[in-house]
């Protein structure tokens, strides 16, 4: 399965607090720049794009098409890295929106 | 994010990687061939080198490819006397590779070697990355 499309049915089944702090950030940003929610939405893309890359090169080399079984090593490691740090962009929004509402009124 | 921006380092490290193994496999032909004296053509095998060259990308000198195979013509060809070869020409002279096995096995040890440098630059940068990413906790 999809780690990317994991993470957004983690969210969406109990993780209250991600689905909320996505719905926070989906507001446009003030200044004329792109909102944060655009530039996660890019990230996401791209760390996407990097899993389906890795998933390709590991198909074809399953198959057997692939000479260079380290270009197919690096796909993983670029797919790999990409992710955790899409993940770690992710825990951090978390982290803010929860502290947010441990915020006292 | 650009992640061809942020992984470039991958795709020259992988080029350096393929580009060794394929200066491996001429090294591989070159050891099988050795006492080849017909490649086909009628002429006995020549030894192959592989000739790199740079890929240029914009301002960064990026990835490296193997520019050509180039047969040896400096390395004199081995000739024997055995008149009763069929490659044997008028004189009774056999012409065999220019393939000097030890000088093929030090060009196996100086690709491994330098495939296993960039195999280790890849992992020195993939640990510098995941180091980085440890910042956010």
């Amino acid at each position: 399965m999809d780690p990317l499309v994991a993470l957004t049915a983690a969210a969406a089944r109990g993780d209250q607090g991600a689905e909320a702090a996505a719905s926070a950030v989906r507001s446009k940003g003030d200044a004329g720049g792109p909102s944060f929610s655009d530039t996660l939405d890019k990230a996401v893309e791209s760390a996407n794009r990097l899993q389906n890359e890795a998933d390709d090169a590991l198909r074809r080399f399953a198959a057997g098409d692939v000479e260079d079984v380290h270009q197919v090593m690096l796909a993983m490691n670029r797919a790999d890295l990409s992710f955790r740090m899409t993940l770690e962009v992710r825990n951090k929004l978390v982290d803010a929106y929860q502290e947010v509402m441990r915020m006292q009124v | 994010m650009d992640p061809t921006r942020m992984f470039g380092l991958f795709d020259v490290t992988g080029s350096g990687m393929s580009a060794q193994r394929e200066r491996m496999s001429l090294i591989a032909q070159n050891i099988a061939h050795a006492q080849d004296t017909n490649r086909g053509d009628g002429l006995p095998w020549r030894r192959r080198e592989a000739v790199f060259e740079t890929v240029l990308e914009g301002e960064m000198a990026g990835r490296v490819t193997l520019a050509e195979v180039q047969e040896d013509f400096r390395t004199p060809m081995n000739r024997v006397r055995d008149p009763g070869h069929r490659d044997a020409d008028a004189e009774g002279f056999v012409t065999y590779p220019n393939v000097n096995p030890i000088f093929e096995m030090t060009d196996l040890l100086a690709a491994s070697r330098a495939y296993e440098a960039n195999l280790q630059t890849s992992k020195t940068f993939r640990q510098m990355v995941e180091q980085a990413l440890g910042l956010g906790r």
